[in-house]
């Protein structure tokens, strides 16, 4: 009984017509109804939280490529990510392009170093390749920081006035969305989130996605199915490179000015992708949006708790948000292995499946079930039953 | 010349360590014929196919496939030069559901880019589509439709086994290398096992070439067989010829009392 | 924007820069020798941490990524209760000397030890071991999770800011050792000595305990084969749990011999953890003669290149690059055993 009103109110959900335009009118005004929660108002921390929520959603989009589809795990692409922010920057800066351009090029340098990541990972597996690709994350902001070669393509940096690695970004207006205001990043990311998502979407469904499964559920069977392990491991670095390359582009506009310091940059950026992946869901891509979700604006609830909390009661609570991720990943771990998404689905699933089906499920495994047609068989072992 | 061999292994030979795994075998295998390889427990018949897959590199000897050398060609090319194979202990991908996999099956046969597949071109949606509709044919003919939409990992062992010969078929081979196929099938199973290889080679044209412990099934259909023992053959020729030949009794039996022990 | 910002950071690298970076031509056998016993030194430590690491692989077969930070919130506990011991100060918040006497230090770090071992065991036991079916990214994600856990806690408990560490009394004095002659002299301090004599001794004794004792040897088999060893009645838990144990001992330990240099804070270990998982992959991930080797290594290489590479920033690229080409030549380290895998 319940189980079909439940079916009933989630039905609207399930027919495609309705599905996107709802999704689209939820997104498209999100800046305005996400002022429902207190600790929302409309200043620029919120929309900022919005953007970053978007630029998250496109990286780990990419990285669930890489660890759900295929099953190799990263801790690099925080550098992927930062060298897309600093391509791009030095499209906008430097070469003082249109925006579209600089994602471009950011895009290709971030398919560029995701390569070059994924080269090393043809001959270590697990957790070598984790350890390998951990270096990395930590490698790169340090260059990035120290390089003067580097600095010298942003301009002298023996002058009085610049620091090496930071680099100031200049904003833009292009086609209407001017990169210069909250609101217009918030929409220009959306339509770059919802690119990146429809390719994604089509990688997923496709022999690409296959493949990848294939390459993760059983290295023998895939290459016996003709599957190169070496062509489809770069392959799924380096598209997870052009989503981080991406994302780092957009938050190149949103940030203004880039610093090598920024924690966005730092390996432990790389760990929060794992953790959004693993919230939302392996291998999915609207698990990938929602578990960034996650990991971006609750956050900003459990700050407002903080405050408050340090208001009435004095005390401050240091680094909250590092006890705030690290229950999170855990708890995430043993109660919700498959993420929200896969909680969701398996929740929707006992509620709304009868018990009947149940039941029949279980015999149909004791019977002998080689099923063959009979025109397959021989004359005298064509009807007969077993058992 | 008529009649050439379709697979022709020479000299075949590989080492592990210090253990010869495989010495100097050699064997043909006709196009359309149904040809066994046996032996005792550990003989080396896994390692055999193992090498013709390439997920081995032998020592000694090469191995030719219609004509080409397969000795120089890497593991995924395997299925391109028109070789499929089933796995002792079922290499299905078990997280995909059984169209998934048979639709995997067809990776080669697929030519579109990553491109066409991350932007939706009508190339790839094409091409998914026919893959599809040969999926449900195959899995028509083997009895197998309504486990499409399953997923692999819960179906029972012998669904499994089944499944694996479909993902096999799939991609139109011109030889296929059963390894085990009737290993966890009752008596009846296997009688039924028997026939479809039969009607599959018949129907689908292919050459078939299986390892088998069952000696009721080598018996029943295969046309001629190889004996291999620590490495080396030790027999070959007709069933009825193998049956009685002292030595491959004796190679058997050398394994019973084994287990006797 | 997130507050915990300099955690991991690249900062790290650049306290040990700053330290020795004066003019970078020179190669002689003297700056050069200053280098590479400055680089023993911090090798020692790093060596220390990466037999932990090889210990935890071996035992559990998964990297813990929250080594450096378990090591960290040891040594902020042995803080404690040094602060607890000594009596001197007029408040609590005041710093503490920079040397104590032996009593104090050695007490402090029985305590210490007591609760790396604490930790170590109800990690292993609540939280690695419910998981050990599943998949690799769990476990990782897990270890890394206690991690950035206990990086918030010793935040919240102790706050962000740099806090002197004490040394020992023993280290005050005159440099033991010269190398060289004339001017051309190379001090090693009594911390340098310290450090090696530490690193040392702890080798020797794990290198005794593996070879000659049951309770070793049986940690041994384990590694090698768990499903043997359990059908030969070795109790693989209890192992299991002692080898964490030991090796969160030894972290503990080198956060105690790096804090009085780096000062103690919630990001101390980041940089040496670090450089500790590129010495166990180099010297093989199974091999702990190897960790020993590789932390000896990249300590001397990491210094050599900060000091004479600085403004290429080269400097944390330079361990990842050691990894890479070295797995690429040795996929199991310098001395790491291949393992077979049957197909």
């Amino acid at each position: 009984m319940m189980g079909t009103t439940i079916k009933k109110a989630f039905g609207v959900l399930s027919l495609p017509y309705l599905r996107w335009p709802l999704l689209a009118v939820f997104l498209l005004t999100l800046p305005w109804t996400v002022l429902i929660f207190p600790w929302y108002n409309a200043n620029n921390f919120t929309y900022n939280q919005l953007n970053l929520w978007l630029i998250l959603s496109i990286v780990v989009i990419g990285l669930n490529l890489l660890t759900g589809l295929t099953g190799m795990i990263s801790l690099g692409h925080s550098a992927i990510y930062a060298v897309g922010a600093y391509v791009a920057g030095w499209f906008l800066a430097v070469m003082q392009v249109p925006f579209p351009i600089a994602i471009i090029g950011a895009a290709i340098g971030g398919g560029i170093v995701g390569f070059i990541l994924g080269l090393p990972a043809l001959r270590l597996s697990g957790t070598y390749l984790a350890v390998a690709t951990f270096g990395f994350a930590i490698g790169v902001p340090q260059f990035l920081a120290q390089s003067k070669d580097v600095a010298r393509l942003y301009g002298d940096p023996d002058s009085a006035t610049s620091k090496i690695g930071i680099v100031a970004v200049p904003k833009q207006t292009w086609l209407g969305f001017a990169s210069g205001s909250d609101l217009g990043r918030y929409y220009m990311f959306l339509v770059v989130l919802a690119i990146m998502v429809v390719l994604a979407a089509g990688l997923w469904r496709s022999r690409t996605g296959r493949a990848l499964r294939a390459v993760r559920d059983s290295e023998t069977a895939a290459q016996a199915m003709g599957v190169s392990l070496s062509r489809y491991k770069v392959l799924a670095f380096t598209i997870s490179g052009i989503y981080a390359g991406v994302a780092g582009a957009l938050y190149s506009f949103q940030v203004g000015q880039l610093d090598p310091t920024d924690s966005q940059f730092a390996p432990v950026e790389a760990v929060i992708f794992l953790a959004a992946i693993i919230l939302g869901g392996l291998g999915s891509i609207s698990g990938a949006i929602v578990g960034s979700a996650a990991l971006t604006l609750l956050p900003t609830a459990a700050n407002s708790a903080t405050r408050l909390i340090a208001e009435t009661t004095g005390i401050r609570l240091e680094n909250f948000e590092a006890i705030f991720y690290g229950v999170i990943i855990i708890a995430c771990i043993f109660y919700m292995p498959n993420g929200l998404v896969g909680a969701f689905k398996s929740l929707y699933e006992r509620l709304t499946t009868p018990k009947v089906i149940e039941v029949a499920a279980d015999e149909e495994v004791l019977e002998s079930n080689l099923a063959i047609p009979d025109d397959m068989l021989n004359e005298e072992h064509k009807g007969v039953q077993v058992n | 010349m008529k009649n050439e061999a379709l697979l022709e292994i020479e000299n075949l030979g590989i080492r592990f360590g210090g253990l010869r795994a495989v010495d100097n075998f050699s064997m043909q295998v006709m196009p359309g014929e149904i040809v066994g390889l046996i032996g005792p427990n550990g003989a080396g018949k896994t390692t055999v196919f193992n090498c013709i897959s390439r997920f081995y590199k032998p020592n000694e000897g090469r191995i030719m496939f219609g004509g080409e050398e397969l000795t120089r060609r890497s593991a995924d090319q395997v299925i391109r030069m028109g070789i499929a194979r089933t796995f002792q202990n079922v290499e299905l991908f078990k997280t995909m559901t059984v169209l998934d996999n048979l639709l995997i099956g067809q990776h080669t046969r697929q030519k579109h880019s990553v491109f066409a597949d991350a932007f939706w071109l009508p190339a790839s949606r094409k091409a998914d589509k026919q893959a599809e509709q040969h999926a449900h044919e195959i899995l028509l003919r083997l009895g197998l439709e309504g486990y499409a939409p399953r997923i692999v990992q819960n179906l029972p062992f012998g669904v499994q086994k089944m499944v694996e010969m479909a993902r096999a078929l799939v991609s139109q081979p011109k030889m296929i290398l059963l390894d085990e196929p009737a290993a966890g099938s009752n008596p009846h199973e296997t009688y039924k096992l028997a026939d479809l290889i039969e009607h599959v080679r018949d129907e689908f044209k292919v050459t078939v070439l299986l390892v088998e412990h069952d000696m009721s099934l080598v018996m029943d259909i295969c046309e001629r067989l190889y004996v291999l023992d620590f490495g080396k053959k030790i027999a070959d020729g007709l069933p009825a010829e193998i049956q009685n030949n002292p030595a491959v009794i004796e190679a058997y039996l050398g394994e019973k009392e084994e287990v006797l022990d | 924007m997130f507050g915990f910002s300099q955690f991991f950071a690249s900062d790290a690298g650049a306290v040990f820069g700053a330290a020795l970076a004066q003019n970078k031509t020179n190669f002689d056998l003297f700056t050069v020798g200053q280098n590479v016993v400055n680089g023993l030194r911090f090798g020692s430590i790093y060596a220390l941490v990466a037999m932990g690491i090889v210990l935890i692989y071996k035992s559990s077969d998964v990297v813990n990524f929250g080594h450096g930070e378990m090591g960290m919130f040891c040594t902020f506990i042995c803080f404690a209760v040094l602060g607890a011991l000594l009596p001197a100060r007029l408040s609590p918040s005041d710093p503490l000397p920079t040397q104590v006497e032996l009593g104090s230090y050695l007490l402090a770090l029985l305590v210490t030890l007591a609760f790396a071992a604490l930790l170590g065991f109800v990690f292993e036991r609540f939280l690695l071991r419910p998981l050990s079916k599943a998949p690799i990214l769990s476990q990782v994600m897990v270890t890394i999770g206690a991690g950035i856990l206990l990086y918030g806690f010793a935040s919240l408990i102790w706050k962000s800011d740099q806090k002197v560490f004490p040394n020992p009394e023993i280290v005050d004095g005159p440099p033991i050792l010269m190398i060289g002659s004339g001017i051309q002299v190379i001090p090693i301090s009594r911390e340098v000595v310290m450090a090696l004599v530490i690193g040392g001794i702890a080798s020797l004794v794990l290198f005794l305990f593996f070879k000659y004792t049951m309770v070793g040897t049986a940690i041994r088999a384990m590694a090698l084969n768990p499903n043997a060893a359990k059908l030969m009645g070795v109790n693989v838990g209890f192992l299991t749990g002692l080898t964490w144990m030991i090796a969160l001992g030894l972290a503990a330990i080198a956060g105690m011999l790096i804090a009085p240099k780096v000062s103690l804070s919630p990001t101390m270990m980041a940089g040496v953890a670090a450089n500790a998982f590129a010495a166990a992959v180099l010297g093989g991930m199974n091999s702990l003669p190897g960790a020993i080797v590789g932390g000896l290594l990249i300590g001397i290489i990491d210094n050599l290149v900060g000091y004479y590479f600085l403004d290429a920033g080269l400097r944390g690229l330079s361990a990842f690059i050691i990894i890479v080409v070295v797995l690429t030549v040795r996929p199991n380290g310098l001395l790491g055993k291949t393992v077979r895998k049957k197909v």
